[in-house]
């Protein structure tokens, strides 16, 4: 397998989707009849799941069984020992600029507040995850590849790519400001070198949750009250859609930060 | 109306579909559960580093990052036929197979092809 970047690109996309995950987990346990991955990961479209893990390079087909290739298994150990370094590295990173201030858009909830979109470059790809402790509400989201920052009602998701969006903007001039705010941060530690220490990481706890809650405790979504309903959120044992109150435009700011904490529970 | 897919099967210039789509799909965030579809030509949406530029019509990748809520589904086998799984794609977007793309179709109350 080259270390071509198309190739690269395509690997990554390959292992994007559930059921190929689960392959590949499922294979580094060792070589599976291909009947035997149906029963595990489920056989709708597993022919096609599986072409396109051989068309990457990651697996190997053999006879009616498959196996992971050299470079899928070098690439699981390798995705393995990331997940255990404890302190990701910010040396060799470069000074970050805000290249660009692209588009002023409405926020749904709230029509006299802004989202804006920002490029930011270079991008910080990796480094995004390194930068999680500079931000006390910070969280690096590794499904989404990004970190997302929030201060009062203000969020912002910082993308891998560069890409940078602030929700509930009241003007041009607040997110010019917040982006300079943001660059300096991000400058700063990179000019130290070192990542800053990993903290205890700051978690969406209930009574966030519960604060944007109606606190009506009105029982329509079955729950006691609206804290249980919160903390069933929290375990993924509920979800928004049955709280009917928060469908009420007067709750539509809530529910729209609802929607972005928990979408990273 | 509980639930909404807003199917987008054009490319996303050279039209206002994918425009007018996304901006339906943006607004109706307050209410229904939504989830855009991209199939066939639609799925060009999905490319990361879209450039308007010159186009003179906005830059449609920027609202997708603006909206980062919205639940964004690619049909991937469509990606595949275009060789746009060699690409890089917005972060937001989920690669979805043939049947799971055709399963969050049907279970959406209603479907909207514009």
């Amino acid at each position: 397998m080259s270390g071509d970047p198309k190739e690269i690109k395509l690997v990554n996309n390959a292992l994007a989707n559930g059921t190929r995950k689960k392959v590949m987990n499922f294979l580094a346990e060792g070589d599976r009849r291909i009947e035997e991955i149906g029963e595990t990961v489920g056989k709708a479209m597993l022919d096609y799941h599986l072409k396109l893990l051989k068309q990457a390079g990651l697996i190997e087909l053999e006879e009616g069984s498959a196996s992971l290739s050299e470079y899928g298994r070098n690439f699981i150990e390798e995705k393995a020992g990331e997940g255990t370094d404890k302190s990701p590295d910010l040396s060799g990173a470069k000074p970050v600029e805000i290249a660009e201030l692209r588009q002023l858009l409405p926020c749904i909830a709230d029509p006299t507040k802004f989202r804006i979109i920002a490029n930011m470059t270079p991008s910080p790809g990796g480094t995004l995850k390194a930068l999680e402790p500079l931000f006390p509400r910070g969280r690096y989201s590794e499904k989404v590849g990004a970190l997302i920052t929030q201060k009062g009602d203000v969020l912002t998701t910082i993308y891998g790519s560069g890409k940078v969006t602030i929700t509930m903007i009241k003007n041009e001039a607040e997110a010019k400001k917040l982006l300079g705010d943001l660059k300096e941060t991000i400058n700063g530690a990179i000019a130290k070198g070192i990542a800053p220490a990993p903290r205890e990481k700051v978690r969406v706890d209930p009574m966030e949750v519960y604060k944007y809650l109606p606190q009506t405790n009105c029982g329509e979504c079955g729950e006691q009250g609206c804290y249980t309903f919160a903390i069933k959120l929290m375990g993924g044992d509920t979800a928004l859609e049955k709280c009917p109150t928060l469908e009420e435009p007067e709750y539509a700011t809530s529910l729209e930060h609802l929607r972005v904490l928990s979408a990273y529970i | 109306m509980k639930s909404v897919f807003y199917l987008l099967d054009t490319a996303p210039y050279g039209s206002e579909k994918a425009y007018g789509t996304l901006n339906s799909a943006a607004v109706s965030l307050t209410g229904p559960d939504v989830i855009l579809g991209l199939y066939g030509d639609g799925v060009y949406l999905a490319l990361a580093g879209q450039d308007s530029n010159g186009l003179g019509v906005p830059n449609l990748s920027d609202i997708l990052y603006a909206y980062g809520e919205l639940r964004v589904l690619a049909h991937e086998p469509s990606l595949l036929e275009r060789g746009l799984l060699w690409e890089t794609l917005i972060e937001t977007v989920e690669l979805t197979d043939e049947e799971d793309f055709l399963e969050a179709m049907e279970k959406s109350d209603c479907v909207l092809l514009l």
